[in-house]
């Protein structure tokens, strides 16, 4: 990674698109990469579509795609020397699908022959950590989910929550170069350089 | 000349509709020019009783909110069933906005 100057006032961020393995103009891209942001994030999740993609583990896009859009985004990163933040992996951001998504990230750093620090973010809960919390009374629900039971809990077969931007920014912190985390607000992987580097408060 | 009754599709340039979420549908309209917004909001049609007649849920549950600056309004309800699931017809809810498109004003 080459040394980056540091505009005190001002972080720029690509999103590279709206959903990794979407798709996104190679030349859109390249463009983007000049004007030297100095983080690369791409959300690769939505719970849009229900509970589908979180129970089979499954992913939204195909493998190929996402190694596609991501072998353009690790290969401007090496170029400009910033980090790079995939969030909500696999669709769900199940702990499996950080481990796929790192998979296609160390397999590109192999047939690329660079070398990236990774840093897994997992954002798993098991039913009983989620049903202690409940039987306590801090389990709050939103919307349809309100009055959960310990049934409910139990009857999932995967849970992720959902992080903020904190994790990741202690994921840059530790010097990552690529971040690929379990289930994020989308907001939060494009604040979190920002508010690391205290430009957002 | 037979009167021609004005829809809301005539005075927005896009009417569509979207999952937020696996429970919530929402609705964007986005009027052509602020005459057309004006018109839109006068006609007094876009209420939480008529979404919810239209969408078959209760007005309590109908959100609308007006954004002067964009001239656009945004209407998000629960929907009936959760997507994805077994009753559900429309994954993304995408296809949701015809009948108000259609909505005479």
């Amino acid at each position: 990674m080459t040394a980056r100057k540091t505009n005190a006032d001002c972080v720029r961020v690509l999103a590279v698109s709206g959903f990794l393995g979407y798709g996104f103009p190679e030349e859109s891209f390249w463009r983007g990469i000049e004007a030297s942001p100095d983080l690369i994030a791409c959300d690769a999740g939505t719970n849009d579509a229900g509970a589908y993609y979180l129970g089979t583990g499954s992913s939204m896009t195909s493998r190929a795609a996402c190694q596609r859009d991501l072998t353009l985004m690790l290969d401007g990163a090496r170029r400009i020397g910033a980090p790079v933040v995939v969030g909500s992996a696999w669709t769900s951001g199940s702990d499996q699908g950080v481990d796929l998504l790192s998979d296609i990230v160390a397999e590109i750093a192999r047939s690329s022959g660079q070398t990236f620090r990774l840093a897994r973010v997992y954002s798993e809960v098991r039913p009983t950590e989620l049903d202690s919390l409940r039987s306590d009374g801090n389990l709050v629900g939103i919307g349809k989910t309100e009055n959960i039971t310990a049934e409910d809990l139990h009857a999932c077969t995967r849970i992720v929550c959902a992080m903020g931007a904190e994790p990741l920014i202690a994921a840059i912190e530790e010097g990552a170069d690529v971040v690929i985390a379990g289930r994020a607000s989308d907001a939060a992987l494009f604040a979190s350089l920002p508010l690391m580097r205290r430009v957002l408060r | 000349m037979a009167k021609t009754t004005t829809r809301l599709g005539d005075l927005a340039y896009m009417v569509r509709s979207k999952n937020a979420g696996p429970f919530t549908l929402t609705f964007d309209i986005m009027a052509r020019d602020g005459e057309a917004y004006r018109a839109i909001l006068d006609s007094g049609r876009l209420t939480a009783d008529v979404i919810g007649q239209i969408y078959q849920v209760s007005p309590d549950q109908v959100e609308v909110f007006e954004i002067p600056p964009i001239n656009a309004i945004k209407i998000s309800i629960p929907r009936l069933v959760s997507a994805g699931s077994p009753q559900d017809l429309d994954v993304y809810g995408a296809q949701q906005a015809a009948p108000l498109i259609e909505l005479p004003l």
